[in-house]
């Protein structure tokens, strides 16, 4: 830097002016810890007298709230965030305004959630990530809900969280206390299962596969055998995409077969959780694979293709059989069978490679949580919240009118349901039950009064397609619903996996503990890459007994230790 | 008439700079900046202690400093071939196509890529292979693949690039050029003599710029093009640390790397700057 | 010839992925899920265009876009030529020049963090306002380094001469310099309105509701966010409408619609870059 004698005084001038503006800033920060009105500041307010989960504070009180929106919000004319029938409802039933003082989608969320937690400008009621709700509450900034829970969670709250024994409410204990309600959800559809293209089986006068030859034996006559009969050799034989995450073109199944995963912690008959990449099988599986992948069966290109490219191939009649989950009726299967009305597509249950049975995985992600700021008076208000939306969705009693009014209305498309604060589904997939009611009335066993409104509007739809002669072209969404809850469809693949006591539930799913967040990452790759490498060929199998070795040093031991700790101080007292 | 600036940069710049510090500390957004505890150098260690890291460096290093020189020399190149074209229409519209790719975002291209580079039936593969060329695994291949990056890069940028050459060129006198003329010079020689050295100062100055990314290889495209079988060439720092969730939850390790960047871009700025003072004679800013 | 050639050959390489993008809007959602589409459309409909701008909220993000664009502009134009033009002179005319470079040069390079920023735009009670979008990266030290060494290149006896007259600093800057710089402006005034019309991320952060976010926010988190990957079959069972806010023309439609107005910038700027010229043959 030069100065020059004389104007030195400037910088010295800019200089110094800097340096009064940090400690200015600093102490604006200190200060920063802003004593906001605790939202229902109204003193005249008190609890109702005969208080429950839906009583209604006279006057009203207010509470500032975040949201998490899925994105491309619409509403009816007038309505907004702030005024909907969610918060019409919340103001007229239990009394409580609410005002969001900010809402976003996607991944700016957790930014956002991260700006209010260190501006110390956070709402009274809040949707919290996992992180951050465990670092709020241990330092003492969430309000204890523990007295309230029993007192003010509804009975439909209760069976909504307790769907799965309770498993994924027990996360939210923090040293034995209650700091927040957690967004559960149900786990079945996370398992994979077979996805073939019938008309291609007919084609080559193949039969559904019930063991892994069988399934080799299919992709080999997919590749080989011009199962769409167009004369050129334009399929692949099984598709699989670049990731180990499960979805469409995904491991975990094929994996499966060999009792092996690609990411799920397996809970022993001992109580020992353990890493489903080190199973005893893995190693067959992989050479299986390199096998498959030699022979020609996948396509060589895999390795830069995620689902989505997979999809493609699927949606462009070039792969006709893939392990995915239940919602491919929705996604590419769709696309497939739009493009050409001929393909058909059928699911079915994994197999195994050998005689004992092949279990899929399944996986919950404990994203977010419900809280209430530590300050707030009335933090029962954000059960009562909870509350309302049970009550008029998940509520066995809920009616046709009611779900139109709060869930999905008929005629405009909008779903008011994501307008709700604190919405959450049973910790126990809900088309389990559709499932049941719609095929028990398919059978005759059931009347289609005595089901669920929401079962009642897919039995229709899909009633509807199977007498008009299944045409796929005539109603295209009736084979939607066919195919995903029908008599032939995917949530029967599930509720055979959950007849048979089927399911690998993975171990581990809370917060990734402190060498999972250190040294996951870099255990990823070396998984991901070793794995890459003896499929395609260019390392020997035995490399996988180096992974196993090398995973174990560089952290996975200790990873071992700490899941197996969680699962033990989380469900074990 | 700095006093504006001065003030806005003190505000809003210099004074979020104390958040250099995180660096040092291990933040929690839960308590203020002063009831962090403070962890010394222990971020960084982490970040240079992971395994793989010098690799990943490394790999940064090659493919950053391989888009610089490209990123430098094409835009010049079409600036230069931009300017001899004397139809005023068509060399506005291609100026126009050129610089389009620069607004789409690689999450978009990312796909459109995956097929037109497939060995086995993408567009460029076709046509190399009507030359004679083995069909070339631009993304999987990791030998390949870093070079993939640069080109792809390269393309999506330059077109962008030229316009800060165009607009120097037109600062030109044209007297220069008629006195070229009158010496006895063709197209080529007056492209020599006298646009490229009109070109220099905004060259240099993009020059001693540029040698400050050494260590941004560019997040989005990495990201959105590179797979496990590439790792090998392809992971670089943004990317690991992407990975390990410091973006979004590690803020002291995520304020380690930064500042890590920060340092080594400013010291090379630093540097550049010192060398065109001394051999050109010029201060570049 | 060569020239010619290459040229046209290389600007149809860039031409090739909006020609594919226009087309994927058009066509229908099975057909782009296949990846079928090439250049030209197929099963040819407009119902992602109607889609998009059904949505009112297109229109308002669209307003404050625009809005942030000309201040963000106006701001940012007249603040880098205050720099650039006092640090374009020698050091001996201008004795701090060396210090001014460095303190702004500082802040290239080394940034506080997002929350540090976001610490003091939040102090100022900015959060919510459009000048939280425009004052944070209201000088970008590349542009004033441009603007520098184009200030640089006009003659300096122009300048000399103005000063001979009488003129101070100020009208030497408005009077002599700013005519001769047409080109130089017109390229800042390209980047920076590109910058202010692609930022999205201070949209995201200082905007508290969608309905202020600005259009490549809205872009980012409304409709480049949701994808399949997001929505779970059960949802999409109960409401299959969902279905068509996840299709691939959805997002190419939106990419053209948020992008179109700013690809147009260059194309009318570019008479600046012509008319400089013949204004540096009338002087020079």
């Amino acid at each position: 830097m030069v100065l020059r004698k004389g104007k030195g005084k400037q910088a010295a001038l800019i200089v110094s002016l800097v340096l009064i503006m940090l400690t200015i800033a600093a102490c604006g920060n200190d200060t920063n810890g802003k004593e906001q009105p605790s939202g229902n500041d109204s003193a005249t307010t008190t609890r109702p007298e005969n208080d429950g989960p839906l009583a209604k504070y006279e006057p009203a009180i207010e509470l500032t709230a975040m949201k998490n929106l899925y994105g491309d919000e619409r509403y009816l004319p007038g309505d907004d965030l702030n005024n909907n029938v969610w918060t019409r409802a919340y103001a007229e039933e239990l009394g409580i305004k609410v005002n969001y003082k900010w809402a976003v989608a996607g991944e700016g969320f957790q930014q956002k959630v991260t700006m209010s937690i260190a501006s110390n400008d956070l709402p009274d009621i809040m949707t919290l990530p996992a992180k951050d709700y465990f670092t709020l509450a241990k330092a003492g900034k969430l309000a204890d809900l523990t007295p309230y829970f029993d007192k003010y969670a509804s009975d439909t709250l209760k069976s909504t969280l307790n769907a799965d024994g309770g498993k994924q409410m027990k996360t939210a204990y923090v040293d034995g206390k209650l700091y927040g309600i957690p967004q559960t959800g149900g786990s079945d559809a996370t398992a994979d299962m077979i996805w073939i293209r019938q008309d291609w089986l007919e084609n080559l006068n193949l039969s559904v596969p019930e063991t892994l030859d069988d399934v080799i034996e299919i992709a080999m006559a997919f590749r080989n055998d011009d199962p769409d009969k167009n004369g050129v050799k334009d399929t692949f034989g099984i598709g699989f995409q670049k990731d180990l995450n499960s979805g469409t073109g995904s491991y975990e199944g094929f994996f499966a077969a060999y009792h092996a995963y690609g990411k799920a912690w397996v809970r022993g008959e001992d109580g020992k959780i353990t890493y489903g990449a080190l199973k005893p099988g893995m190693k067959d599986a992989l050479a299986k694979l390199r096998e498959m992948f030699a022979e020609d069966l996948i396509d060589v290109e895999f390795g830069v293709k995620d689902w989505k490219k997979v999809g493609e191939d699927i949606a462009a009649g070039k792969i006709g059989l893939f392990y995915g989950r239940e919602g491919l009726p929705w996604m590419s299967a769709k696309d497939a069978i739009v493009n050409n009305p001929k393909a058909e597509w059928i699911s079915v249950p994994i197999v195994s490679s050998d005689g004992k049975p092949a279990k899929p995985a399944t996986n919950v992600t404990m994203e977010r949580y419900f809280a209430v700021r530590a300050d707030v008076q009335y933090p029962e208000a954000l059960i009562k919240i909870i509350n309302l939306f049970q009550d008029r969705i998940n509520n066995p009693k809920t009616t046709m009118d009611m779900l139109s009014k709060f869930g999905v209305d008929p005629v405009s498309g909008i779903n008011f349901a994501a307008y709700a604060f604190g919405g959450l589904d049973p910790s126990e997939d809900k088309p389990n039950m559709y499932f049941q009611q719609i095929n028990a009335v398919i059978e005759g066993k059931e009347t289609v009064d005595n089901i669920h409104p929401e079962a009642v509007r897919y039995y229709n739809t899909i009633k509807n397609y199977m007498d008009k002669g299944m045409d796929k072209g005539a109603d295209p969404l009736g084979w939607n619903y066919y195919k995903f809850l029908g008599p032939e469809s995917s949530w029967k693949i599930i509720s055979h996996y959950r007849e048979n006591n089927l399911f690998e539930r993975s171990a581990w799913f809370g917060l990734p503990t402190k060498t999972m967040s250190q040294k996951g990452a870099t255990l990823d790759k070396l998984q991901e890459e070793t794995f890459i490498k003896i499929l395609t060929g260019s390392a020997p199998v035995s490399d996988y007994d180096s992974f196993v070795e090398n995973w174990k040093k560089l952290g996975g031991n200790q990873i071992t230790e700490e899941v197996n700790e969680w699962y033990n101080s989380t469900f074990e007292n | 008439m700095l006093l504006p600036a001065v003030i806005i940069t003190i505000i809003f710049r210099y004074v979020p700079i104390g958040g250099l510090s995180v660096a040092f500390m291990d933040y929690q957004t839960v308590f203020s900046f002063f009831e962090q505890e403070w962890v010394g150098w222990d971020n960084f260690t982490y970040i240079f202690n992971l395994p793989g890291f010098s690799n990943v460096l490394w790999n940064t290093f090659f493919i950053a400093v391989m888009k610089i020189i490209g990123n430098l020399i094409v835009p010049v190149a079409f600036a230069l071939l931009l300017n001899e074209v004397r139809h005023r229409l068509f060399k506005q519209s291609v100026q126009t196509l050129l610089y389009l790719p620069h607004f789409l975002s690689w999450v978009a291209l990312a796909g459109v890529l995956v097929d037109i580079l497939s060995p086995s039936s993408g567009i460029v593969n076709n046509v190399l292979g009507f030359f004679g060329v083995n069909p070339i695994f631009f993304l999987g291949n990791p030998d390949i693949f870093p070079y993939t990056l640069v080109m792809t890069d390269v393309w999506k940028e330059f077109g962008w690039g030229t316009i800060i050459y165009l607009a120097a060129i037109t600062t030109i006198d044209p007297t220069q050029y008629e006195a070229a003329v009158i010496d006895g010079a063709g197209r080529w020689k007056q492209t020599l003599h006298v646009t490229l050295p009109a070109l220099a100062p905004v060259i240099i100055l993009l020059t001693v710029l540029g040698i400050g990314n050494v260590l941004q290889a560019g997040f989005d495209q990495v990201y959105n093009l590179y797979s496990p079988q590439v790792y090998s060439t392809g992971d670089i720092i943004d990317t690991l640390v992407y990975r390990i969730g410091v973006v979004d939850v590690q803020f002291g390790p995520a304020a380690a790397i930064g500042f890590f960047k920060s340092v080594v871009s400013f010291l090379l700025i630093v540097t550049g700057y010192k060398l065109a003072h001394r051999w050109a004679g010029y201060r570049v800013f | 010839m060569f020239n010619f050639i290459i040229l046209t050959f290389v600007a149809f390489l860039c031409l090739l992925p909006i020609l594919n993008l226009v087309a994927v809007s058009f066509s229908s959602r099975s057909v782009v899920e296949a990846n079928q589409v090439g250049l030209w459309p197929k099963g040819f409909n407009i119902s992602a265009y109607e889609f998009i701008f059904s949505n009112s909220q297109f229109f308002k993000s669209l307003w404050v876009t625009v809005q942030r664009t000309v201040l963000g502009l106006l701001v940012e134009l007249s603040l880098t030529i205050l720099v650039a033009y006092p640090l374009s002179k020698s050091n001996k005319i201008f004795r701090l020049r060396s210090f001014y470079v460095w303190f702004f040069m500082v802040t290239m390079v080394f940034h506080g963090g997002l929350i540090p920023t976001y610490l003091v735009v939040n102090e100022l009670h900015l959060v919510n306002s459009i000048w939280a979008l425009i004052l944070p990266e209201a000088i970008v030290m590349f542009n004033v380094l441009l603007m520098l060494n184009f200030f640089r290149a006009i003659p300096r006896e122009l300048e000399e001469a103005a000063l001979m007259d009488g003129a101070g600093w100020f009208v030497t800057l408005t009077r002599v310099y700013l005519p001769l710089s047409l080109p130089s402006l017109a390229t800042i005034t390209l980047f920076v309105l590109v910058r202010h019309w692609n930022s999205w991320f201070d949209g995201l952060i200082y905007m508290n509701m969608p309905d202020q976010y600005p259009l490549m926010t809205y872009l980012q988190t409304m409709v480049l966010n949701l994808d399949l990957s997001q929505l779970s079959s059960t949802m999409l069972a109960n409401n299959p409408s969902m279905l068509e806010i996840t299709g691939r023309s959805l997002r190419a439609a939106m990419i053209l619609a948020c992008t179109l107005p700013i690809l147009l910038a260059y194309p009318f700027l570019q008479r600046f870059f012509v008319k400089g010229m013949l204004l540096g043959s009338v002087k020079g």
